[in-house]
This record gives structure tokens, C-alpha cells and sequence, in this order.
């Protein structure tokens, strides 16, 4: 399938990034200053100083993975291509929910959208309209709230990692804090006290939903795959849901970098949009 | 991507890479590790102006545009890169006119031009980090009106800089008092421009391509490279594309530049 480069427009579906963007838990946050002004240096300049896990950023296999693959290793030819953008909001997903395989089959069910070998897959829950640096969603429909997005947002189990891996998945974006359940992530320890809500929700022990050998499965499980992921995706996404379009994500070309800051767009023809 | 072919235009940064004179280096360090942590995660120190970046009205312009605020528009769009590696040696100028004969430029494209200096690069085929620097190309000032008048919003240059040494802190003032840096170059375009010196470079044109075309919202990238020097790139049309992260305040950005090609 051939695009008409001509004829896109590009959409950003990209948060702001600043030092009011919150990193993930236990990762500091940026740090900007000016260290030269116009007035004295006849140009500005700033410094600055951060973790990589803010706004939206692209992992690399080497995050995890001793060894392994760093952004600049990434070759652009997998950092551009087609990609499903699955709204589970239509199937009433929501706080400390789990998602799966069968969620993404009804869709390509409900929508008649094929997700194909190779294709990236974005998956929209909905949070980034709760992360403290979404700028493009309508004022109205904006509600910064970094606790529901960082400790309560949906995620996958084990069932989910293997069926990406079988259905040849390139790689993943997240419109929230991570794409593994917070529960199976360092969250389930820093904020216990929320343990029993979680439980509660599903009336189930969190062993027994989120096993600790299944701890953070969606980066063990997947990077040594080269399933890499980005997180913190969001900007202008509500614009393209259930659609399958061209997407690009461009990290800086960070050499020896575990994870990257990156653009992440859409190419949409104008007539499409 | 369908039947389109991509172009890295951008060159590795870490560590490593020299740095613009008077400003801090690129540093990273790792602040979590797999034994102990459970993950790898790493931490930088930075300058904008390192590697591949793109530079924002505000790094100029008091109130100026920051990178989040430049439309994603400007960034991807037709334009061209135009050669002119035949035809530069150090510190040589190049004009509208070269650029003209070689490729045309349509008002409102992305323009790059590849001097083929970023083979100086620290990652690029021949590293000579003095040449790199001290002693790249640069434009004749008659660019600042063509750049208007093309109304083009991006450009960039496979170079530390789209400013010509002399027009810089490197043919002024860099090293006064020390390694004197600054009369090495001065020296050099003495001996090639002679009588022209003054001329081609007056006092009040220090920065000029920044300080002349960022209230015109005029930008540039910096730093071009990766896969610039591809023939089949040159003197035709493309798509090209400038990928800065959101960075909302920045007045620069690291970034990743593409060349997007139809294939036939």
C-alpha cells in the first residue's frame, strides 16, 4: 500500500514536555535553565537535565536488557510504518482494569480492521487526557490528574505479551504511564495503600492477577523481541482512533541511549482527516 | 512505509560529540542498573546545541517562538537538499545564486544544504573535530533576503553552524587571550577574500543568519547529517521532515531529520 506524501498531514501525537511533566515513579523529572541570555551573550541558551522516562519517550531493548539495542541502533524503517489505533474506551476500560487479547479481536470484529504482521499497534485508553502535560485535548475534556494516570490506568497481563508476539506486533505505544499494568510495575510496592482498591475491583488476590513472575512482562517479556514500546503518547491522538494510518516516532538519534525523548506523529491524508 | 523510502539526515550524539565553544558538553550517566535496580536507566546533562537540533526564534528573540510552538507544518513538508560539496573547501562562501543553478527552490520548502562538511564530524567518515568547527562554509549574507523571499520557514546545513566562522565567536573572538583560535581563521579568510573581508563580513552581521532571520520566524537545523551525502537525495524534489521532542519552552531541540522518498 502506497501513501501520497504530498497529500498528509501530520499530526502530533505527542505530549508536552517541560519541567511541570512528571517522570515515572522513582525517575526524576526534567530540569531547565538558562545559562546564557541575549542581553549579555547576544544569544540564549538553556541547560537541561532529566531521566528519559518523561513525556513521550521510546524505550530500547537496553533499558532492560543488558547489552542490548540502544535508540540510535533502532533503524528508522522500523521507527515508520502502519499502525492500529485501538480505543479500548468503546468497551467501558477504565481505572485498575485489565486488558487482553480478546479485547483487540472484538475490535478488529467491531471496526473490520485487520491488524496485520508487522503493524505497530497504539492502544488508547483514554489517560492521556489525565497526564499534567496533555495540551491538545479541549480544555473541557482536560483533567490533569497524575495519581489516576500514573497509579490507575488499565493494563495488560502475560496473555497479552504472547499474543502480540504471536500476531508479529513491530512494537507498541501507550497513551498512559506505562504498558504494563501499574500494579505490575515498581507502583504495586510505592503505593500498597491502594493494593485492596485494586483487589477490590476485581475480586481477585493481586497474586493471583498479576503474578510475580509476570513482573513487568510487557518490558521482559517483549524487548528481548525487540517489541519496544513508547509511553506517554497522547497530543492529537483522539483524532485518529480505530483507524489504521501511517505513524512515525522519532527519538533523537541518541547513541548508547536506554530510552529517548521522541516526536511521535501521524501521517494522515488530507482528505482522510 | 508503503513504497517510501527513508533517509536518516541526522548524526549520532552522545558523549563524545564536540560541543559549540562556550557551552556545556552533552554528559550521561547511569542512574539505575540491571543487577541492583532491576532496569537500566540513564540521566543527561545537556546543552541543546549538540548533535542534530533544531534551533527556535527564542534562542534569539526575547519572547520568541519555543519549540512547541512551531507547527508541525513547517517541520514536514516538499523541499530540497541541495549539493554544494563539489564546490566548498574551508571557510569558502556560498550564495543563492550557487543554489539556484544546481536545484529550484519553491517558496515555502524545506531547504537543506549539504556542504558535505559532516564527514568532519566526530561520527562522520573522516573526524577532524578543528575542521569541523573552526573551519566550515558558510553563506554569503545576500542569503538572508532570498530566505525571505522563498518564504522559507526551515533550513539546515550538514555544519555546526548555518553562520560563516567569521560571522561567529570562532573568527572573532574564540581563544583571545589563549589559544588565539580566532586569528588562525582570520588569517585563512584574509588571505582568501582580501580586500573583500570587511565587506563580506561587517561588524554588525555577527550571528547574522540567527539574528536576521529569527524575527522573520526563519529557523534552522544544525548539525544535518547521517545519510546527507546519498546522490539520489541531491538537486530534486522530496519530502523532508524535522522531528524535535515536544520540548515546550526550549529554544532548541535535539531532533531527528528524514528525507522521505516516493520510490518509483
Amino acid at each position: 500500500m502506497a501513501i501520497d506524501l504530498a497529500r498528509c498531514r501530520v499530526l502530533d501525537l505527542s505530549q508536552d514536555w517541560d519541567i511541570h511533566t512528571p517522570g515515572f515513579a522513582l525517575y526524576e523529572g526534567p530540569t531547565v535553565k538558562w545559562i546564557k541570555r541575549v542581553a549579555f551573550e547576544r544569544a540564549g541558551g538553556q541547560w537541561i537535565s532529566s531521566t528519559l522516562h518523561v513525556g513521550t519517550h521510546l524505550d530500547a531493548p537496553l533499558h532492560f536488557i543488558t547489552g542490548g539495542q540502544d535508540i540510535a541502533a533502532i533503524p528508522l524503517n522500523k521507527l515508520v510504518g502502519w499502525a492500529c489505533i485501538v480505543d479500548l474506551t468503546r468497551y467501558g476500560i477504565g481505572d485498575y482494569d485489565i486488558y487482553g487479547p480478546e479485547h483487540f479481536e472484538q475490535w478488529e470484529r467491531d471496526t473490520g480492521i485487520r491488524i496485520q504482521p508487522g503493524d505497530i499497534l497504539v492502544i488508547h485508553t483514554g489517560y492521556h487526557h489525565y497526564y499534567p502535560s496533555d495540551w491538545a485535548t479541549d480544555p473541557a475534556l482536560r483533567q490533569p490528574d497524575e495519581t489516576r494516570y500514573f497509579i490507575k490506568h488499565p493494563g495488560p497481563t502475560r496473555a497479552f505479551a504472547d499474543w502480540v508476539l504471536w500476531r508479529q506486533i513491530s512494537w507498541l505505544a501507550v497513551d498512559c504511564a506505562s504498558a504494563d499494568h501499574p500494579f505490575n510495575t515498581v507502583i504495586r510496592k510505592i503505593r500498597a495503600d491502594l493494593v485492596p482498591e485494586f483487589e477490590a475491583k476485581h475480586g481477585k488476590s493481586i497474586s493471583e492477577l498479576l503474578p510475580d513472575s509476570d513482573y513487568q512482562v510487557m518490558h521482559f517479556a517483549l524487548f528481548p523481541h525487540g517489541v519496544i514500546h513508547i509511553e506517554n503518547a497522547g497530543g492529537e491522538i483522539d483524532k485518529v482512533l480505530n483507524r489504521r494510518i501511517m505513524v512515525g516516532c522519532f527519538p533523537w538519534r541518541f547513541k548508547g541511549g536506554e530510552a529517548a525523548f521522541c516526536r511521535f506523529v501521524a501521517f494522515v491524508p488530507e482528505d482522510e482527516l | 512505509m508503503g513504497s517510501v523510502k527513508l533517509y536518516d539526515l541526522s548524526q549520532p550524539l552522545n558523549q563524545e560529540v564536540s560541543f559549540w565553544p562556550f557551552y556545556p558538553p552533552f554528559e550521561v550517566k547511569y542512574i539505575k542498573r540491571k543487577a541492583e535496580h532491576g532496569v537500566n536507566a540513564q540521566y543527561i546533562m545537556t546543552s541543546n546545541h549538540m548533535g542534530t537540533h533544531l534551533d527556535a526564534p527564542r534562542h534569539f528573540i526575547t519572547n520568541g517562538k519555543t519549540i512547541d510552538q512551531i507547527p508541525l507544518e513547517w517541520l514536514y513538508g516538499p523541499g530540497v537538499i541541495v549539493d554544494l560539496s563539489d564546490v566548498l573547501d574551508e571557510l569558502d562562501i556560498f550564495t543563492p545564486e550557487m543554489i539556484e543553478q544546481r536545484v529550484e527552490v519553491r517558496k515555502g520548502d524545506i531547504l537543506f544544504i549539504h556542504t558535505g562538511w559532516h564527514r568532519y564530524a566526530q561520527f562522520g567518515e573522516t573526524p577532524d573535530e578543528e575542521k569541523y568547527l573552526l573551519r566550515h562554509p558558510g553563506p554569503h549574507p545576500s542569503i538572508v533576503d532570498w530566505l525571505i523571499a522563498k518564504k522559507i520557514k526551515i533550513w539546515g546545513v550538514d555544519m555546526v553552524s548555518t553562520d560563516h566562522p567569521m560571522n561567529l565567536p570562532i573568527g572573532r573572538f574564540l581563544g583571545r587571550g589563549g589559544l588565539e583560535q580566532w586569528k588562525r581563521v582570520r588569517a585563512i579568510c584574509e588571505r582568501k577574500f582580501g580586500e573583500k573581508l570587511t565587506e563580506l563580513f561587517p561588524e554588525e552581521h555577527y550571528q547574522l543568519t540567527h539574528n536576521a532571520l529569527f524575527p522573520h520566524d526563519c529557523i534552522h537545523v544544525e548539525n544535518l547529517g547521517g545519510e546527507i551525502s546519498r546522490r539520489e537525495l541531491h538537486n530534486r524534489r522530496l519530502t523532508l521532515g524535522v522531528f524535535p521532542w515536544l520540548f515546550k519552552g526550549g529554544e532548541a531541540a535535539f531532533c531527528r531529520v528524514v528525507a522521505f522518498v516516493e520510490e518509483s
